[in-house]
């Protein structure tokens, strides 16, 4: 036996010496990496024509209004992206979706297409890969739909047929309902993508699951007069809108609600919880 | 177990289905074939080994640590696995660099150390091209580089050679070999006998999941003395061949295929039968057009040893 042979694992002189600085330069490998794969794939796409959908109607009202006088007026701009925009098409619909696409696809992804085993042969601890993944995946969901959101917010704008309306595209009163509604749509999308990340690497089939989760548990028990609503995501997002939305109406019925620094806490609590049991997955998993 | 790589008693199992049992090896520096038939547990030793599986009973220790619960000793370890997933849209340069980076190697680093790894693997002519338009053999060369790349200590390759052009079996058997002489511990599989017996003389045999023999290649083969070796020609006129063939002594049984003009001849002393048949086609001007021995020749031999343990046994 070469004595030579059996010695601690050393890391390798040009590399950076500190454990933090280690995994941070991990992290950006990680973060790099998944990017990407992401920013190149099919499903970018369709998911960035699904977030152009609902500019369909104001520029489908515009086209129309200019061919023809007898097109009723566009509704009031902030009302609509409020009541339809924001608290319809996207916290009951765009928002599921993106975070099923993108979450469940946050280590599933890697499974299916048999490129796991790369991170797994390498010296990186399973939080790294988890949370290198979910970073990427929670940067480019979010600016999709706050992108989406925004193109949204100046379509209606440019809907309206009043002289001079346009101007209040730029109010600040409107540019911050804008501005907190991205934000909690971006914290929503945290906890929704670190949930489906885990539904996707621990069950199979967790799409079925996941449909099941947004568009039964989450569609419907904010609705019901009991406890369990706590334990939806949609409960704590509805509390945090600058402006009351749909299902919000309903709680006020039961008189039930958190403050708003709880929701944050609770969403983020969440959202760390879920990578957790993800990462335990991870470390569980093998490659068969 | 002082030993670079120790596998103690592991066993792992696939449901009832067992994969391996009752393995235990060291691997010292230089190189180990691991040899087997297809479905011998090879690949489940392999990835046991470095940590992808997670074996049932016993102990895996690599300089020793459990590659399971110490993901540092990776930076020690490369493995060519035989999987075929790669992201298809990254060119083979960038691929490399990024594997390289999650060591934490800084880009230029990275960058560098991918292009010496491609050049190693030659593959330096198609390092920006996308993976995805690279070919079978290529890809399994990406894959050498991918194990290499971080200059490992321990080396792991799982049926490296197979899709493999000549040129590039001549290469990676010419790495491999250089790798055992610098002392590094490199475990190559395959089902094939000969390709093992040109790297190395040091051994692993497994079949049905079980070590079936380990050691010097020399000591298998006497135990493979009384089994005949086979060989399988091609020629414009069998029958010809045949006659000729079978006047010599070393010849034990010859056989003329029905449905196509080849013969296979089955004889003791495939050294000297082979130097026959090229002094018969030298001198004689018979031609022959394909000459190997049949691939299904490995399973009998390890067909053959596993029944001539059992016979032991009884």
């Amino acid at each position: 036996m070469n004595a030579a042979t059996v010695q601690p694992i050393a890391v390798a002189p040009d590399l950076p010496r500190r454990t933090v600085a280690l995994r941070l330069a991990q992290l950006r490998a990680v973060f790099g990496l998944s990017s990407r794969i992401a920013l190149r794939g099919k499903r970018l796409w369709i998911l960035a024509l699904l977030g152009i959908l609902p500019t369909l109607l104001p520029i489908l009202h515009i086209v129309a209004s200019r061919l023809s006088s007898r097109v009723p007026p566009f509704p009031p701009a902030m009302e609509f992206f409020k009541t339809v925009v924001v608290s319809t098409v996207y916290l009951r619909v765009i928002l599921y979706i993106l975070a099923l696409a993108y979450g469940l696809a946050i280590i599933s992804d890697e499974v299916e297409s048999k490129t796991l085993v790369h991170l797994l042969l390498r010296p990186l601890p399973r939080w790294v890969i988890v949370l290198g993944r979910f970073l990427s995946t929670w940067l480019i969901a979010g600016l999709l739909l706050a992108g989406s959101l925004a193109l949204n917010y100046v379509l209606i704008w440019a809907a309206q047929r009043e002289a001079g309306a346009w101007k209040n595209l730029f109010s600040y009163a409107n540019l911050r309902i804008l501005l907190l509604d991205a934000l909690v749509f971006f914290l929503a999308l945290a906890a929704y993508l670190a949930l489906f990340s885990c539904i996707g690497a621990w069950l199979r089939h967790g799409e079925r699951w996941g449909v099941v989760f947004c568009f039964g548990w989450e569609w419907l028990i904010p609705y019901l007069p009991s406890k369990l609503k706590w334990f939806t995501v949609m409960y704590q997002v509805q509390t945090l809108f600058p402006h009351d939305v749909s299902v919000a109406k309903f709680f006020s019925l039961w008189g039930e609600r958190f403050s708003k620094t709880a929701c944050i806490a609770i969403l983020l609590i969440a959202a760390a919880a879920f990578l957790a049991l993800t990462v335990i997955n991870l470390k569980r998993r093998e490659i068969r | 177990m002082n030993a670079p790589v120790v596998l103690d008693d592991v066993a792992k199992w696939y449901g009832e289905v067992m994969g391996i049992n009752g393995i235990s090896v060291q691997l010292e520096p230089g190189v180990t074939g691991l040899l087997g038939p297809n479905g011998a547990g090879k690949s489940t030793l392999l990835k046991v080994a470095t940590g992808l599986l997670h074996p049932n009973r016993g102990r895996v220790a690599i300089f020793g640590c459990d590659p399971r619960r110490d993901v540092e000793v990776y930076r020690r370890v490369g493995f060519c696995h035989d999987g075929d997933g790669f992201y298809d849209i990254l060119s083979g340069l960038d691929f490399l660099t990024y594997s390289l980076r999650l060591h934490g190697f800084a880009t230029s680093r990275a960058r560098q150390m991918a292009r010496e790894a491609l050049e190693l693997a030659g593959l330096t002519d198609e390092a920006r091209k996308r993976i995805g338009a690279y070919s079978k053999g290529m890809k399994q060369r990406l894959k050498m580089a991918h194990a290499l790349a971080h200059n490992p200590d321990v080396i792991f390759l799982d049926e490296p050679l197979g899709g493999m052009d000549p040129v590039g079996r001549h290469r990676t058997l010419e790495l491999v070999r250089q790798w055992g002489d610098a002392g590094r511990v490199v475990v190559i599989s395959s089902h094939i006998l000969h390709e093992i017996d040109a790297l190395t003389t040091n051994i692993i045999m497994l079949s049905h999941g079980r070590l079936l023999a380990e050691g010097d290649i020399h000591e298998v083969r006497d135990l493979l003395s009384e089994h005949p070796h086979q060989i399988y020609i091609e020629c414009p006129n069998p029958r010809g061949l045949s006659s000729r063939l079978i006047q010599m002594e070393q010849v034990h049984k010859i056989q003329v295929e029905r449905d196509r003009p080849a013969v296979l001849i089955e004889t003791f002393q495939p050294d000297f039968l082979y130097q026959q048949l090229a002094r018969i086609v030298a001198e004689e001007g018979i031609e022959i057009e394909l000459m190997t021995s049949p691939d299904d020749n490995v399973q009998a031999v390890f067909d053959y040893l596993t029944q001539g343990r059992t016979e032991e046994t009884m």
